[in-house]
């Protein structure tokens, strides 16, 4: 890695949305996420919640990951704007048991970017999410189709996402989180000391296994 | 001999009847049948109304093994409810039935049995005569509805207070039409709701999973909300608009443990169109603009937070949203929480506010708070743990509610303001808020507007004959009478018990017609006696209109107790007392009568108050003029001192608002000799002989 001091650690702050269809998992996936929980007694969410993750990224990198868990009610869409305000990133999840909660992504993908931009006027990078893959009833293999779907709406990639039996939470973050970093180069939320982060793209591919395109 | 024989028959027959009575205010429009209705919850209203503890203990243990939710939550046991792994077979569960886990309210406890009852027999008080209450400049609902409305008589007080009871009447033939369909025609055959069936479905056992309720799919409490949701189809058939809004959940939930399905409906139908419109509806409209009315009252009421909140780019739509919307079910203790409704019920709006700027402060009030939350998150994430920073204090908290400062007055200047703004952001929208009820006496007045309204209509089509829909007050008791009646009724228990039991399965066999005609027949047997009092009342009006001009400086000066204020209130009791004090010696002469009661026991004191009682208004009724003092009954000292603060405290108020000529009492208490009782009892009826 690049050499100096080891003292010298930067710190960033990531604004990350979580959104979709009400009922998809979007509180459990933050839950499990965050506090290696699961319930099935999550309550519907209003408004919006919120949830910290701190990621000890290397040696010389921190991570604070705020996940703002955005209510799935289409009402509530009247809102968004105020939620999405300086976001970095985003989920967009669905549930594979259910055809309407993939339907609806298009929708969610089109109002997250119309409402929220990167600094260059660039969409913020979004990873999609087929939540609930543990009660997945066909094996039909559709990575195709959903890789392609993917590039067509404008996914930096997909996972098959159990909050449940905890599949591939954690890899979908660490994704996410290495395409902000990315996106982030000359944006430190801390003041930077002109000490660059370089991504080992390595890892990344190791990392972001299942599914990704 | 032969009065005194009279009226020991009145006195039993009224004995008798009032069990039936107070049974009727408990079970009033329980009557179909139907067994699936949350008829736990009459047994639960019953049993707090006799203030046995213990016995609510009996019945939640009772209840316990024969219900499939005990049942499912064992099998359940390991899959990772968070409490619910540490609940055997019969989950032990609190006063509000929530299961009881670490920090949760079991430890609780009520205001004491004594004063409980004293508020109860003020609100069937009340509640007896409604509309009359409403006509009256009173602020004796106020006061009531501020110092918490007793468990007892919440199912029949919310619903009166919003306008659900009137609304009810009115659509019975709507809900008992849909009712069927809701229940045994599976919501399948209809396509048209399906879609947000679906959506109900998923959200109604995520609640308050840890209510006994609610524990699971097949428990009764899912079956109620069900059945409140599928009313509600029926309902947004007519207004399809509006459909079902996830937050309306926790509302229709904690209506639910309150009161049966029928009246948490209206309940959740007013709360969504008149106290709260826009709340629910497909724009959020409401939410949006009370969000920003919210900002207003928190730059005004608290600055300071306020600017820490600007100033990290906090916004109340980020931490209020589910505050309002969900009219704060998850972030108060429960008690509380009923409290803050009992306020909300009576205001209106205002009291969400209200409750958002005291949570506010709780949290970001003081600099070192604000200090340690640097940043947006923190503040945030401080917010939206306000629930640690409310204890268990529900008076100390509803008075801090009550001393924000925000008059109904405040609230309209500023919605016109907000208004404008939202018009110039927003041009194509419709909302208005300016038509939203603000509390009982809107509710009240509009259900009013509306009655005429049908009766127009229906007259212009020439139907004479259509039935007047008759409010709960026009079949009232005197309020004397009726507080005699109560009390009488409450020291029989196991008779009580027994009557209730009986008027339950009459109404449940479906009897409606049987139960109206014994209102009918109540209703003019009661009315001479409430009219003879009527009378009495105008010729002591004649009277005091000679005192008025030496007494209306008096009263004038008599200090307001103006809950809305922070003011030290034991200054004000002082006051208060000093006055009331200094008019009882000016008027000494004039009262004969104080009897004075020191309770010994319990049982049998109480029984000859009753008569010391009645041989008073028996004078009354004779038109002794000279009789301002009805007597006041000391108990142990603990409980009664402070209640009766606040019934010099109430009755002032009431005094201001009220015109002067219907003063009539001014509670003495005078505590100088222990005399017995008998010896008193002899003297009045000397005198009234």
């Amino acid at each position: 890695m690049a050499g100096g001091s080891v003292s010298e650690c930067k710190e960033y702050l990531f604004k990350v949305l979580v959104i979709g269809e009400l009922g998809v998992g979007k509180t459990s996936i933050i839950k499990r996420y965050v506090h290696q929980l699961f319930s099935q007694h999550y309550r519907a969410t209003i408004g919006v919640d919120f949830a910290l993750k701190v990621i000890n990224w290397d040696s010389k990198t921190l991570v604070r990951l705020q996940l703002w868990d955005i209510a799935g009610q289409e009402r509530f869409g009247n809102m968004t704007r105020v939620y999405y305000k300086e976001a970095v990133g985003a989920f967009v999840v669905f549930d594979v048991t259910r055809g309407s909660t993939f339907e609806a992504v298009s929708k969610w993908k089109h109002d997250l970017d119309s409402k929220v931009k990167l600094a260059n006027g660039s969409p913020i990078p979004s990873v999609l999410l087929a939540n609930k893959c543990d009660q997945k009833k066909e094996t039909s293999n559709n990575t195709a189709l959903m890789d392609n779907f993917c590039k067509e709406t404008g996914f930096l990639g997909w996972f098959e996402t159990s909050a449940k039996d905890n599949i591939n939470v954690d890899e979908a973050a660490r994704f996410l989180v290495e395409s902000i970093l990315a996106n982030d180069k000359g944006l430190p939320y801390e003041e930077s000391n002109g000490d660059r982060i370089k991504l080992d793209q390595e890892t990344v591919a190791a990392e972001s296994k299942s599914g990704c395109c | 001999r032969e009065r005194e024989r009279e009226r020991e028959r009145e006195r039993e027959s009224l004995s008798s009847s009032s069990q039936e009575d107070l049974t009727l205010y408990l079970f009033n429009n329980r009557n179909d049948g139907n067994v699936k209705e949350p008829h736990q919850l009459y047994l639960v209203t019953l049993i707090e109304y006799l203030n046995d503890e213990s016995l609510l203990l009996c019945f939640s243990k009772m209840l316990s093994p024969s219900s499939p939710a005990q049942k499912s939550l064992a099998e359940e046991d390991s899959s990772g409810s968070d409490a619910g792994s540490e609940v055997g077979l019969e989950p032990e569960t609190d006063r509000f039935g929530f299961i009881v886990t670490n920090g949760s309210t079991a430890g609780f406890v009520g205001p004491p049995p004594e004063l409980v009852r004293q508020r109860e027999a003020k609100w069937i008080n009340i509640i007896s005569q409604w509309d009359r209450m409403l006509l009256k400049k009173t602020s004796k609902v106020k006061v009531q509805c501020q110092k918490g409305i007793p468990a007892s008589l919440r199912a029949k007080c919310w619903p009166l207070l919003c306008g659900a009871s009137d609304k009810m009447k009115q659509n019975e033939s709507l809900y008992q039409a849909r009712k069927p369909n809701m229940l045994t025609v599976s919501l399948d055959e209809q396509p048209a709701l399906q879609s947000w069936v679906d959506v109900i479905e998923r959200d109604l056992d995520r609640q308050f999973p840890f209510h006994e309720m609610f524990l699971s799919k097949d428990g009764h409490g899912v079956q109620a909300a069900w059945f409140v949701a599928g009313a509600e189809s029926a309902y947004t058939q007519y207004q399809p608009e509006e459909g079902y809004c996830q937050a309306q959940g926790p509302v229709a939930a904690v209506l639910l443990m309150n009161m049966p399905a029928e009246e948490a409906f209206w309940c959740l139908v007013q709360i969504s169109e008149q106290y709260l419109p826009g709340y629910y509806s497909p724009l959020l409209e409401g939410v949006l603009f009370d969000a920003a009315m919210l900002t207003w009252v928190l730059k005004r009421t608290c600055p300071a937070a306020h600017k820490h909140l600007q100033r990290h780019g906090v916004e109340p739509l980020m931490f209020a949203t589910d505050w309002l919307m969900c009219l704060f079910t998850r972030h108060l203790p429960f008690n509380t929480l009923l409290r803050v409704w009992d306020l909300f019920f009576c205001y209106g709006v205002r009291v969400l506010l209200q409750v958002a700027v005291v949570l506010v402060r709780r949290v970001l009030g003081r600099a070192e708070q604000r200090k340690q939350c640097q940043g947006q998150m923190e503040t945030l994430e401080k917010l939206r743990g306000v629930r640690e920073e409310v204890q268990e204090e529900d008076d100390a908290f509803i008075a801090e509610v009550c001393s924000v400062q925000l008059s109904a007055r405040d609230l309209e200047k500023q919605t016109e303001k907000e208004l404008e703004k939202w018009r110039k952001d927003r041009p194509s929208s419709t909302f208005d808020p300016r038509g939203r009820c603000q509390g009982y006496r809107m509710a009240w007045a509009r259900a009013r507007h509306n009655e005429e309204e049908r009766e127009r209509k229906a007259r212009e089509k020439g139907n004479l004959s259509i039935p007047l829909a008759r409010s709960a007050s026009t079949l009232s008791l005197s309020p004397s009478l009726l507080h005699k009646r109560w009390k009488k009724g409450g020291k029989a228990n196991t008779g009580d018990w027994e009557g209730g039991k009986k008027v339950v399965r009459h109404l449940s066999m479906g009897a409606k017609e049987d139960w109206k005609s014994w209102n009918d027949i109540n209703f003019k047997e009661v009315q001479g006696v409430q009219e003879e009092e009527d009378v009495v009342e105008s010729k002591l009006t004649g009277q005091s209109e000679q005192k008025e001009a030496k007494e209306i400086d008096e009263i004038q000066n008599i200090p307001t107790v103006q809950v809305e204020e922070t003011v030290t209130v034991k200054e004000e009791i002082e006051q208060v007392e000093t006055r009331v004090s200094e008019r009882e010696e000016k008027e000494i002469d004039e009262i004969q009568n104080i009897p004075t009661v020191q309770l010994e026991e319990t049982v049998t004191v109480k029984e000859e108050i009753e008569q010391v009682e009645t041989r008073v208004s028996e004078r009354e009724e004779k038109e002794i003029d000279e009789i301002q003092n009805i007597p006041t009954v000391q108990l142990e000292e603990t409980v009664t001192v402070k209640e009766e603060i606040e019934q010099v405290e109430t009755r002032v108020s009431e005094r201001e608002e009220k015109e002067i000529d219907e003063i009539q009492n001014i509670p003495t208490v005078q505590v100088e000799e222990t005399v017995t009782v008998k010896e008193e009892i002899e003297q009045v009826e000397t005198k009234s002989l």
